[in-house]
């Protein structure tokens, strides 16, 4: 008897070919061709003095920012845990949106404010004696500027799991430290810190992998400039835009070098979490009695919020409203002819429409895979180990930085693939400079949050209520459809979200896959950006704040009111 | 026969949850599978739905092979111990859902679902969200849900594990009412002893994987065939005992042995009330009293085994722990040790 294929076969039979195609593969030509010459290209690679220098810089500006995300995130998250500071809520909000803006807008707003010669704050010092023109107060390009940046745009990583942690630690270890004689600051420093220390370790090394993945940054305030200071990204996209041979293999050694350096930051933040323990359900640690503390920590946190994101943001809108970029903003400069100009432009609405599809399609298509992942991994009936090994390698590629990740790709999908039939009839299919690399890109690159997201969603579901539906006649696809899917819905709402985002606004990966028929936002900022146009940059720049902004209220609207219908 | 098992085997990974266990179900009758949580009754009960795989041996179903059918094409009806009520719909919708999965016409299904909430008293309710009632209501419409789509078989796992006292007595009555109105082959899954003998036709006592007993409550409460029925059901005394043939002899104690039963080391078993207190028995010292109300609770010293003797209140008040209360043993029964 012809037996019915079941879903679970399908979805096996869909999903592992296609993992292997646009993930497996691209990672086995990138090492492929970085061994072709043997391994004396690593050798070569690190020896030119161009690409030792942009290692290095790669490690300086990844501790760097690391150091300034613990810094700044570790304290915060610490004080909207256990203090209670003024405004603890929108606190909460503003401090984390940062986290979802595109890093490159904070890179041009910092721009704005800081450039030595046109930046805003040096010609506020300037007009108030603090200092001359040839010697601005602040120079935001170079190092620290990069540092500065990046660590602005990661230390929600490190605030996020420091407050979750602190929220969760077991009330009773800090009682037992007030019950042997210590104060409440003390108490909280021997029984909750330690507690809190992996969250905070594997928070910093996440801020890590996502300061030596950054291209934005780097690229908009090191290579743009008179003195250049090159990471690894922004020599990988050097090398591979200069073309030349021996740039190619020496940049495809780095990508190798770069994704080590990466897995095994992913490697130790994972070990990190996973000791994480000793938290209690039910009873939450109370705020610690500390006026002083309390204050200065409320005056910290307002101030660091008005430097960290009020500025920068409020710097993004006033630069697209500003007619004379070279004057100071004032009520005489403000115009708002750039919207309509940049909006009118055939270009920017291209970009805009390949972005806004390629993000929907790609947020689409991450969900659908990350449910399929998820049904196989706690619904199926195969073997668990293939379907927890296809949850694996889904979610892997987002620990690969996008530069290396892009450079795969094109390195496997830039030829012309020939389908030939019968010996005359012939397809020829090229992904180069097309939407179609991009999406293969995003979708890889963000396929993490689909899988994450559905994952947790479904585990969530009861399954005795798919087998209630079972016993009620459905098949298992039907009951999966009719049950889990409608209840894990506000969480896979919030994935997409998650998922569209970043897709909207990417420009690490598309800069190295775009082509010129294949512009998106984020390519068409950084090339107004870093060449012609600040102000329509601007004006780009406030539409991404805008979407990032959107996306929060959405959030919080699905995750706040849990569907009680 | 309603509901076939030949031979069903089943374990997880080394641990062997059934050995080859074989039962048959009457049609209409309403079987209770008692045994003591992790001796395989739930397991029994979804194997039975298709919701597991046997390893080996056979279902049938009214005659039918459903070894190799999925859950959805038994049709049966199950009540989930949580009730398994979907919270994204309302409870009408929650009961038209097995009929919408059979295809009936859509006049047709609000007729029938009608009628199912008429039965479990809902009515007035069919338009409610799961999260708007209570853990007895909820109960109601997994059962209006099971029933709906006119099973062969209804399966009821724990139903009333979850409910309070008082609602979980009230339950059990409508649950057996409902099934004799309707005439529906029921196997009841229970750890409670006190429900399966108030409602089953017949109950199972299971234990590790094996039916240790199959028999009407009244059989399995005054007849145990095995210590271990005696002990998990009723609360027996299950005492090492010595009989001779006529007299089975325990500690100071001795009774009758009853015709017929076996000789040399066997259990006694005595039901706790089956111990009279009687100032020409044998004396017992007190070991605790645990006052009850209308009943007293004894434990007393049967020459070194504590026995437990359930007393009527009025007249035991002299029998206070370190005082020594006169006892006689009512009817016993013998086990084979």
């Amino acid at each position: 008897m012809m037996k019915k294929p079941s879903a679970h076969a399908i979805l096996t039979a869909i999903l592992t070919p296609s993992l292997f195609v646009f993930v497996g593969i691209p990672m086995a030509v990138l090492l492929a061709k970085s061994l072709v010459d043997g391994p004396a290209v690593y050798l070569d690679a690190i020896r030119v003095p161009s690409n030792r220098n942009a290692l290095l810089n790669t490690l300086i500006s990844g501790l760097g920012a690391a150091a300034v995300s613990l810094a700044v995130g570790a304290p915060l998250g610490a004080a909207l845990a256990r203090l209670n500071i003024a405004g603890k809520r929108i606190l909460g909000t503003l401090l984390v949106l940062p986290l979802a803006a595109p890093p490159y807008v904070l890179a041009m707003a910092w721009i704005a404010l800081a450039s030595p010669r046109a930046g805003w704050i040096n010609k506020l010092a300037v007009s108030w004696g603090l200092s001359s023109d040839g010697n601005p107060l602040v120079d935001i390009y170079g190092m620290p500027g990069i540092v500065w940046v990046l660590g602005l745009s990661l230390y929600p990583f490190v605030l996020l799991p420091t407050r979750a942690a602190l929220e969760s630690a077991d009330p009773s270890l800090e009682e037992a430290a007030r019950i042997g004689g210590a104060g409440p600051i003390r108490s909280f420093v021997t029984g909750s810190l330690p507690v809190a220390a992996p969250a905070i370790a594997a928070g910093t090394l996440t801020a890590f992998l996502g300061a030596i993945s950054a291209f934005g940054v780097p690229y908009l305030l090191g290579v743009a400039t008179d003195r250049p200071v090159l990471v690894a990204t922004t020599r990988i996209y050097q090398a591979m835009s200069l073309g030349a041979e021996a740039d190619v293999r020496s940049s495809i050694a780095m990508c190798v070098l770069l994704l080590v350096l990466a897995f095994a930051a992913t490697f130790a933040a994972e070990r990190a979490a996973r000791a994480r323990s000793l938290s209690t359900k039910g009873r939450r640690p109370r705020a610690l009695e500390a006026p002083g503390l309390t204050r200065v920590a409320s005056f910290g946190a307002w101030a660091f919020t008005f430097v960290a994101v009020a500025l920068p943001m409020g710097a993004t809108v006033l630069a697209a409203l500003t007619k004379r970029f070279a004057d100071p903003p004032g009520p005489g400069n403000l115009t708002l002819d750039q919207f309509t100009t940049v909006l009118g432009k055939a270009d920017t609405r291209t970009a805009l429409f390949n972005s806004a599809l390629l993000a929907t399609v790609s947020a689409t298509l991450i969900v659908v895979l990350g449910l399929a992942v998820a049904f196989l991994r706690r619904r199926g009936r195969g073997s668990p180990r293939v379907a927890a090994a296809l949850s694996r390698v889904s979610e892997l590629p987002y620990a690969i930085p996008g530069s290396v990740l892009a450079l795969a790709l094109l390195l496997s999908f830039s030829q012309e693939i020939r389908f030939v039939f019968a010996n005359y009839v012939t397809i020829s299919v090229s992904f180069l400079g097309t939407l179609w690399l991009l999406l293969v890109a995003y979708v890889v690159k963000y396929l993490a949050f689909g899988v994450r997201s559905a994952d947790n969603a479904i585990v969530a579901v009861d399954p005795t209520l798919e087998e209630a539906a079972r016993i009620s006649g459905a098949g298992p696809g039907r009951a999966f459809m009719d049950v889990s899917l409608p209840l894990a819905r506000p969480a896979l709402m919030a994935a997409w979200i998650l998922a569209f985002l970043p897709a909207a606004t990417e420009l690490t990966m598309s800069v190295l896959l775009a082509g010129p028929r294949s512009q998106v936002l984020g390519t068409l900022l950084f090339e107004l950006s870093s060449y012609a146009d600040p102000p329509s940059a601007a004006v780009l720049g406030c539409i991404a704040l805008a979407l990032v902004v959107a996306a929060d209220v959405l959030l919080r609207r699905l995750t706040e009111r849990p569907e009680t219908t | 026969m309603s509901v076939l098992l030949r031979d069903i085997k089943k374990s997880y990974g080394a641990v062997q949850v059934l050995p080859p266990l074989s039962l048959d179900i009457g049609k209409g009758e309403l079987i209770a599978l008692l045994g003591p949580s992790g001796c395989g009754k739930t397991t029994t009960l979804r194997i039975i739905a298709g919701l597991e795989r046997a390893d080996a041996g056979r279902v049938e179903i009214d005659g039918i092979d459903v070894t190799e059918l999925p859950p959805e094409r038994r049709g049966l009806g199950m009540v989930f111990q949580h009730y398994a009520v979907w919270p994204h719909r309302s409870v009408a919708e929650n009961v038209a859902y097995p009929l919408e999965r059979a295809k009936v016409a859509k006049d047709e299904i609000a007729k029938r679902v009608k009628e199912a909430l008429g039965l479990v008293h809902l009515d007035i309710y069919a338009e409610r969200r799961p999260h708007q009632l209570s853990g007895g209501q909820l109960q109601r419409v997994a059962l209006a849900r099971a029933l709906v789509g006119r099973p062969r078989v209804l399966l009821l796992d724990e139903p009333l594990s979850n409910l309070d006292a008082l609602l979980r007595e009230e339950m059990r009555a409508e649950i057996r009412s409902l099934q004799r109105r309707l005439q529906m082959t029921t196997v009841l899954v229970t750890h409670d002893q006190e429900e399966a003998l108030a409602i089953a036709d017949r109950i199972a006592v299971l234990n590790a994987g094996r039916i240790e007993q199959i028999a009407t409550p009244a059989e399995i409460y005054r007849t145990p065939s095995t210590a271990f029925v005696a002990g998990f059901v009723g609360g027996g005394n299950v005492l090492a005992a010595e009989s001779d043939g006529t007299v089975v002899r325990v500690g100071p104690a001795s009774v009758p042995a009853p015709a017929g039963s076996p000789k040399g080391n066997v259990h006694l078993v005595v039901r706790p009330e089956e111990i009279r207190l009687d100032a020409n028995g044998v004396a017992m010292p007190v070991l605790e009293r645990l006052y009850l109300g209308d009943r007293v609770e004894l434990r007393l010293d049967c020459g070194g085994t504590t026995v437990r003797a359930m007393v009527p209140a009025r007249g035991s008040d002299a029998a206070v722990p370190g005082s020594q209360a006169t006892v006689s043993f009512g009817s016993v029964t013998v086990l084979a040790r």
